[in-house]
């Protein structure tokens, strides 16, 4: 069983925050998150191909509710009325290291493609 | 002169690996003696069935060693499952128990129980405290895979004494009923009968109860979810994707009911054969890793198929202790120990913990990321 966390925390900028058991922390731009949503509709679930990234969620994205799921993880719902995403625990932490050594955009298409509702930093 | 400060500080860089805390911190260092040059001490450790216990001696041992003018060092091993045993209910039920672990699957004949008769054993077999609990009500069968001799004892109270078998107390509807005979029951009876298992039985204290459930996500699964204290829950499964589909519902059932899932086993896990060597996936393999990682719970293992996994199974004897050189034997261990870690670590994270909530993110406060 991995960390658990002990605080959910709101950064400027739509950032989540999450405090673990273990003393670590992370932080994910709420796009970013979104982009990585582990459901089987945002990957194949039998060939594990990415179907929604960053580059086909609204730019503007982010958490409505959080709420824990079992003890194991978070099922957050987005304000694009998606929300069947369990971010386990274990997968938050792999996320949190992969964003500590330099967050990336993925997905079909890049992160500023035709899809409209995105802007340039 | 050496003084208690100097060991414990000596001590405090000695780490456990899945806890991530340092065994001072974590209160397993006990009743420090010092006596001239001579020092000794007690190991503490949350289960006698903890994989890193020599290591953890090991590194403690030379920790202290390593102190100028100490001559000797004794470590004493021992574990104390009591301070964590909290089950707090409307009738208290299962006291002495410390951990209680139900084995689930969704789908029927995946090994359930081939898995959770060789987990007790070994367990068992590295010390712990344990007990088999067969709720399998319509196809019990323990009582053949563990090669459980006796009945077990009825005394004046209707209290039932379990039977023991490769250390495992073990209690079984088989007991019960004739070897033939079929259970046709309803289910009010069948969850007066998982009631009575839960109640009647004496278990006296033991680290682990492990209980075989029926498969599917039925009436004794919903009454032991309801009664049974439980700690945490496994999921068995096969490769397949049917098999896979049944498993992701059971690990629903358990979240419904925050039952926290330990992690998921696949059995036949490939078959090894023994003419060419290679390994053969007859149902696929890696689907329950796959299937894990989606669902975020811990994936603990693969066993593979292998025929003495069946033999051990009918010959009363589970294969870790009549084969424990075999490929599933192995297998079966290291899933006993990660089970124990899983177990472990759930306890000690759990106190601190955030949990059943719901964060409406608009209400919360925006804060600078420092």
């Amino acid at each position: 069983m991995s960390a658990q966390p002990v605080a959910i925390r709101r950064y400027k900028g739509e950032i989540i925050g999450i405090e673990w058991t273990d003393g670590n922390s992370s932080a994910f731009p709420s796009r970013w998150l979104r982009g990585r949503c582990p459901c089987a509709h945002c990957v194949d679930e039998w060939t594990g191909v990415r179907r929604v990234g960053e580059a086909e969620v609204p730019f503007n994205v982010q958490p409505k509710v959080i709420r824990s799921v079992g003890r194991y993880a978070i099922c957050i719902e987005w304000n694009d009325e998606h929300d069947s995403g369990i971010y386990g625990y274990e997968y938050l932490r792999q996320l949190s290291t992969e964003y500590a050594a330099g967050p990336k955009a993925i997905g079909a298409e890049p992160a500023c493609g035709s899809k409209g509702g995105c802007v340039p930093d | 002169m050496l003084n208690q400060e100097q060991i414990l500080q000596a001590l405090k860089v000695v780490m456990d690996p899945d806890l991530h805390k340092d065994i001072v911190t974590l209160g397993f260092i006990q009743n420090v003696n010092i006596d001239g040059g001579k020092v000794d001490f007690d190991l503490v450790l949350t289960t006698p069935a903890c994989p890193v216990k020599d290591k953890l001696r090991d590194a403690a041992e030379s920790a202290v060693k390593a102190l100028p003018g100490v001559t000797s060092v004794e470590v004493r091993l021992s574990a104390d499952t009591s301070k964590q045993t909290k089950h707090v209910g409307k009738d208290e039920v299962l006291t002495g128990v410390t951990h209680v672990i139900a084995i689930s699957s969704g789908k029927g004949g995946v090994g359930k129980s081939t898995v959770t008769a060789n987990l007790a054993c070994a367990l068992a077999k590295n010390g712990a405290k344990v007990g088999l609990m067969d709720a399998d009500i319509y196809g019990p069968s323990q009582v053949m895979m563990l090669g459980v001799g006796d009945d077990p004892e009825i005394d004046d109270d209707k209290k039932l004494y379990p039977p023991t078998a490769h250390g495992v107390k073990v209690i079984s509807m088989a007991m019960f009923s004739q070897d033939d005979a079929a259970v046709v029951w309803r289910g009010p009876m069948v969850a007066q009968m998982v009631q009575n298992f839960i109640r009647q039985v004496e278990w006296g204290t033991l680290d682990y109860l492990l209980i075989d459930l029926p498969p599917g996500t039925g009436d004794v699964q919903l009454t032991l979810t309801q009664s049974a204290p439980l700690s945490g829950a496994l999921i068995v499964s096969t490769p397949q994707d049917v098999a896979l589909l049944d498993a992701r519902k059971g690990l629903r059932m358990f979240e419904k009911v925050s039952v926290p899932v330990l992690g998921m086993v696949e059995n036949m896990s490939g078959f090894v054969c023994d003419g060419c060597g290679k390994k053969h996936d007859i149902f696929k393999s890696g689907g329950a890793s796959r299937v894990s990682r989606a669902l975020g719970v811990p994936y603990l293992g693969g066993i593979p198929l292998e025929p003495a996994v069946v033999q051990g199974g009918d010959a009363g004897v589970p294969v870790v202790l009549s084969h424990p050189e075999s490929e599933s034997a192995k297998a079966f261990e290291a899933i006993a120990e990660q089970l124990v870690r899983s177990v472990s670590i759930l306890k000690a994270t759990e106190g601190s913990s955030l949990r059943d909530f719901t964060i409406q993110w608009e209400t919360l406060p925006e804060e600078e990321l420092a």
